[in-house]
């Protein structure tokens, strides 16, 4: 079987199986955070939205969001999800036209660690072009210990909802890059895909230096949207930074 | 994407990780339940946290029940998979 798009067959499998109900407690730290902001945040750029989930918790908590992905199978998920009001569109990072100028911009699920290092710097100047002055960056990253994890764990096999999937990883802890292929058999011989996915681990340095040459500021690196900072065993790590004021 | 989320939280569950991975995914788990509330507190400390007694040996089905229980808790396991990997732990 030859390996489909990217996320063109996981999209019909995302919401059931891939992930966990983790959006609420994202929403929420993301909402207590921005709380603290005197110029408020009402507008928010969703860079990597995927099927919508978390773009509809800030929708419900009333901002106005607007949300890009490279999957067009994706974000149909995400229409159906959403409705006709919230503005989607389909952008291959580094590239991002969108109108506007927001408060915060969000990357989740490590949307971020598909780009490669200089894709990685390009974006982070792309979204500040599209950032009000202090304004929000906050995305999630893979770590050295999600790293570590999936050197230990290359192999994983399992079942869910009526699926059967094998995850398999080929990481070079040199250059830190992961090939995962996901093979995936349901009941039926129409519900089997195989999909191959490259991701980056990008590293604190090469992320901490990308930003800066962006014109951000590091506010804090924390353990999955907690305010605990991150340590050695943060599989996930959340990094908040602002745009320079000038 | 959360594929990589995916394979670790079902590799926790099925308990195929191994062991030092596992102990880092439940550490994980455990600082995501048991610190929010203590965050603030502890980085508004000057003074360095002290340095965590090493946990003492438990019975590891209890340590597993327990550390399956937070992943439940934080809704990271399904009540299907939490019922699944209990009884798995218990032995039934």
């Amino acid at each position: 079987m030859s390996a489909a798009e990217p996320y063109s067959r996981l999209a019909g499998v995302y919401d059931e199986i891939v992930v966990d109900p983790c959006y609420p407690l994202w929403a929420e730290f993301l909402l207590d955070l921005w709380a603290d902001d005197p110029q408020g945040v009402r507008t928010v750029l969703d860079v990597c939205c995927g099927t919508g989930l978390l773009t509809a918790e800030l929708v419900a908590a009333g901002l106005d969001v607007t949300g890009v992905d490279a999957s067009h199978e994706m974000l149909a998920r995400a229409r159906t999800l959403l409705g006709p009001r919230v503005l989607l569109s389909q952008q291959v990072l580094p590239h991002l036209d969108v109108d506007g100028t927001f408060d915060a911009a969000i990357s989740t699920f490590d949307g971020l660690n598909y780009l490669s290092p200089p894709d990685l710097r390009l974006t982070f100047e792309a979204i500040a072009a599209h950032l009000r002055p202090d304004g929000w960056l906050v995305f999630d990253i893979h770590t050295d210990a999600m790293m570590s994890f999936v050197l230990d764990n290359p192999v994983v096999s399992g079942e869910d909802d009526g699926y059967r999937f094998v995850i398999s990883n080929r990481l070079d802890p040199g250059t830190r890059v992961c090939d995962t292929t996901i093979e995936l058999t349901g009941a039926t011989p129409e519900a089997a895909f195989t999909e191959r996915h490259r991701q980056y681990f990008h590293s604190d340095a090469q992320v901490t230096s990308a930003l800066a040459a962006a014109g951000f500021w590091l506010a804090a690196v924390s353990a999955e949207y907690t305010r605990v900072p991150a340590g050695p065993d943060t599989l996930r790590a959340t990094w908040i930074a602002r745009r320079e004021a000038s | 994407m959360g594929l990589m989320r995916m394979a670790a939280r079902t590799a926790v569950v099925a308990g195929t990780a191994t062991a030092v991975s596992s102990r880092v995914a439940y550490r994980q788990a455990d600082k995501h339940a048991e610190k929010q509330q203590e965050a603030y507190a502890q980085q508004q400390a000057a003074a360095p946290a002290p340095v965590a007694a090493p946990a003492p040996a438990e019975d590891d089905s209890m340590a597993k029940l327990e550390q399956l229980a937070d992943l439940h808790a934080k809704g990271i396991l399904s009540d299907e998979e939490f019922a699944a990997a209990k009884a798995k732990a218990l032995g039934i």
